[in-house]
C-alpha cells in the first residue's frame, strides 16, 4: 500500500526527531544478527512506510533481491519509489515511497541505522567464521596430534621393542652356548641380556605413556581399567559405558582420566578417588572425584589448564570444583553423538 | 608358513612318545625363527610357523598342534588379530592350548581371553620368551591343561591400592599363595615354590578364600578366574 502523498506533509522535523529516537530503538531492538526481515520491518515501522523494501545486491552481482525474494530493479525504480544506498555501498539499498524525499534527514537517518545493523550482522557473522576456523583448526591440531601419538607407539612397537625382544632371546642364546666352555663371557652375556630386559620394560612404559595401545583396540573399558590398575591412589571405577566413540572422544576422555588420576597422586594428598563415565544424550561426561585436599587451580601453566584447553577443542568444557580441604571434583562434558 | 610331517600320521604309540607339537606364529621373521631355534633346542618340535592369522588358522586343522603361540598383534591391522586367532582356535578346535603374547599385557585382553574356559590358556608378556625354561614350562603347563598368567599383571593387581578391602587383612603368606594361584599355579607349584608343605598350601587357600569371602572352587582353572575376577575389580 502506498502512504497518501499530502499526508507525508505533515511529517514535522519533531517527527524526524521521534522517528530517529525510533529508529535507534528499532536498531537496539533487534537481536544481535536478526535476519534482514525483521530489520525491514523494525525500519518500516520507525519510518511509518509500510512500503519500505530492504535489498541487497545478489553474489553474482546480477541485480537485487529485497527481503521478501522479490527482484528489485533499482536503476530504474518503479515509479512513485526511491532508492537510497545504504551507507555509501552498493551491496544494500533501500527502497522507499517517494513521497519521503521530502524528508531527508530521515532517509538518511533510517539508512544509516540500516548500514549500521547490517555491519553488525556482518561483523559477528565474520567472527563467528573465524571463531568456527580456529575451532576446526584447532580439533585438526589435537587430532593430528593423537594420530602421531599413535604411529610413534606402533613404531616402537614394531621397531625398538621388538628388535630388543630378538636381541634378548639372541642374547639368550649366545648365553647357553658360552656358559659351559667360558664361564666369564657367560656372566658378560648375561649382564648385557639383563640391560636388554630393562631396556624393553622403560621402552613399554614409554610408549603406553605416549599412546596406550588397549584404547585403540579396545576402547574406554579396557583403557580406563588400566589406568586405574596403574593409578597410585586407591581408585574405583563407579561407570564406563560399553561400546566405541569416535577416535577423538575416546582419546579426550582418556587423556582427562589420565591427567587427572597423575594430579590427584600429584598434589591431592588423597586416599582415594572414583572414575564415572556415562553417555548422555548428545555428550559423554567424564568425571574423576579424589577425597584430597583440595585447591586445585586451573590457572595458565598447570595441568589442568592444558587439558581443559584439551576438552574445549573437542568442543568440550571442563569444570573443576575443588575447594579447599574438601577434595577434587573435575568434570568434563564433551560433546558425542 | 611352513611344516613339518604329522607324527600322528605315524599311529597314537608314536605320537604318545613324541615331543610336544607347537606352531609359533609371530610376524616379526628374526623373532619367529629364533623362537623356532631355542624351542626345538629346548626339545619342543615346532611343526610349523605362520607370520599372521590366516596362516596359522590354516595350520591348526592340518598340524593338529598341542600348543599354539600367538604374537597378539599381526597383520593386517597390528592389533588384536593373535588374540581373536587364539579364541576362535578354541571355539573351533578345543583342546588345542594356546599362549597369546604381548608386549602391553592388559587385564581386559586377559579376561576376553579366559572368558570362556581358561584352560590350555596362557597370556605373558612377549619378553619372557628371552628365558628359555620359564617360557617352555610356560608351554608344558598350558599343554596340561593350566593357565598361565604373566606374573607382572598379576602383581600389578595384587599390588595396587586399595581401600577398606579384605584384601588388606591377607598375612603375606597368603598374599603369596594368592599372586600363584592367580598365575595358574597349582597347590603343588605353590608348594615348591613357596617351600611349604601341600598341606600348608591348603590351609592358607581356605584362610584367605574365608577372608575374601570366596567359594572355595575344587578344580584350578575355575580358582584362577575367580581370584583375577576379585584382584580387578
Amino acid at each position: 500500500m502506498l502512504l497518501a502523498g499530502p499526508a507525508l506533509f505533515v511529517i514535522s522535523t519533531v517527527r524526524a526527531r521521534t522517528a530517529g529516537g525510533a529508529l535507534g530503538a528499532a536498531i537496539v531492538d533487534l537481536e544481535p544478527g536478526a535476519a534482514p526481515g525483521r530489520l525491514r520491518d523494525a525500519l518500516a515501522r520507525a519510518l511509518g512506510d509500510s512500503t519500505l523494501q530492504l535489498a541487497f545486491r545478489q553474489p553474482d552481482g546480477m541485480g537485487y533481491l529485497d527481503t521478501a525474494g522479490q527482484i528489485i530493479e533499482v536503476a530504474q525504480p518503479d515509479p512513485g519509489r526511491a532508492v537510497m544506498p545504504v551507507a555509501g555501498s552498493d551491496e544494500a539499498v533501500l527502497v522507499y515511497d517517494e513521497g519521503l524525499k521530502l524528508e531527508p534527514q530521515l532517509i538518511r537517518l533510517t539508512a544509516a541505522a540500516a548500514s549500521m545493523a547490517l555491519e553488525h550482522t556482518r561483523l559477528q557473522a565474520e567472527v563467528q567464521a573465524q571463531l568456527e576456523q580456529v575451532r576446526a583448526s584447532r580439533e585438526r591440531i589435537v587430532e593430528a596430534g593423537d594420530a602421531e601419538r599413535r604411529r610413534l607407539e606402533r613404531d616402537l612397537h614394531d621397531g625398538a621393542q621388538q628388535r630388543l625382544v630378538t636381541l634378548s632371546l639372541a642374547l639368550t642364546m649366545a648365553r647357553h652356548q658360552a656358559a659351559s666352555a667360558d664361564p666369564e663371557l657367560g656372566s658378560l652375556i648375561e649382564s648385557a641380556s639383563k640391560e636388554a630386559r630393562e631396556a624393553l620394560t622403560e621402552l613399554r612404559e614409554l610408549a603406553r605413556g605416549i599412546h596406550p595401545a588397549v584404547l585403540t583396540e579396545t576402547g574406554l573399558t579396557g583403557a580406563i581399567q588400566a589406568l586405574v590398575e596403574r593409578s597410585p591412589v586407591a581408585t574405583t571405577i563407579i561407570a564406563v559405558p560399553d561400546g566405541r566413540f569416535p577416535t577423538a572422544i575416546e582419546a579426550t576422555a582418556y587423556f582427562v582420566v589420565s591427567e587427572a588420576l597423575a594430579n590427584v597422586a600429584k598434589h591431592a594428598m588423597a586416599s582415594g578417588a572414583e572414575v564415572t563415565i556415562r553417555k548422555r544424550p548428545g555428550r559423554l561426561v567424564v568425571e574423576v572425584s579424589d577425597d584430597g585436599a583440595g585447591g586445585a587451580r586451573t590457572e595458565k601453566g598447570s595441568g589442568l589448564r592444558g587439558l581443559a584447553d584439551r576438552v574445549a577443542s573437542a568442543g568440550g568444557v571442563l569444570r573443576v570444583d575443588s575447594p579447599p580441604g574438601s577434595g577434587t571434583r573435575l568434570e568434563a562434558d564433551i560433546p558425542c553423538p | 608358513m611352513s611344516v613339518t610331517p604329522d607324527p600322528e600320521a605315524a599311529g597314537p604309540a608314536a605320537r604318545a612318545r613324541a615331543a610336544l607339537r607347537v606352531v609359533i606364529a609371530e610376524d616379526a621373521v628374526l623373532l619367529r625363527e629364533g623362537l623356532r631355534r631355542v624351542l626345538t633346542d629346548a626339545g619342543l618340535e615346532v611343526a610349523g610357523t605362520a607370520g599372521d592369522a590366516a596362516q596359522l588358522l590354516h595350520l591348526v586343522p592340518a598340524l593338529h598342534p598341542d600348543v599354539v603361540l600367538a604374537d597378539i598383534r599381526m597383520p593386517p591391522t597390528q592389533t588384536t588379530e593373535g588374540l581373536q586367532a587364539a579364541l576362535e582356535i578354541r571355539r573351533r578346535w578345543p583342546g588345542t592350548a594356546v599362549i597369546v603374547v604381548s608386549q602391553h599385557v592388559e587385564t581386559e585382553h586377559l579376561f576376553e581371553l579366559l572368558a570362556d574356559d581358561p584352560r590350555g590358556i596362557g597370556y605373558v608378556l612377549k619378553e619372557r620368551v628371552a628365558d628359555i625354561a620359564q617360557f617352555t614350562d610356560a608351554i608344558r603347563r598350558v599343554a596340561a591343561g593350566e593357565s598361565v598368567i604373566d606374573p607382572e599383571v598379576v602383581s600389578r593387581l595384587v599390588t595396587r591400592p586399595r581401600r577398606d578391602s579384605p584384601l588388606q587383612t591377607l598375612t603375606e603368606r597368603e598374599l603369596a599363595v594368592l599372586a600363584l594361584m592367580a598365575e595358574g599355579r597349582s597347590n603343588h607349584a605353590i608348594a615348591g615354590q613357596l617351600y611349604m608343605s601341600p598341606k600348608t598350601v591348603e590351609t592358607h587357600i581356605g584362610n584367605l578364600f574365608s577372608k575374601l569371602a570366596l567359594l572355595p572352587a575344587a578344580e584350578d582353572h575355575r580358582r584362577v578366574l575367580a581370584v583375577l575376577t576379585y584382584l580387578r575389580r
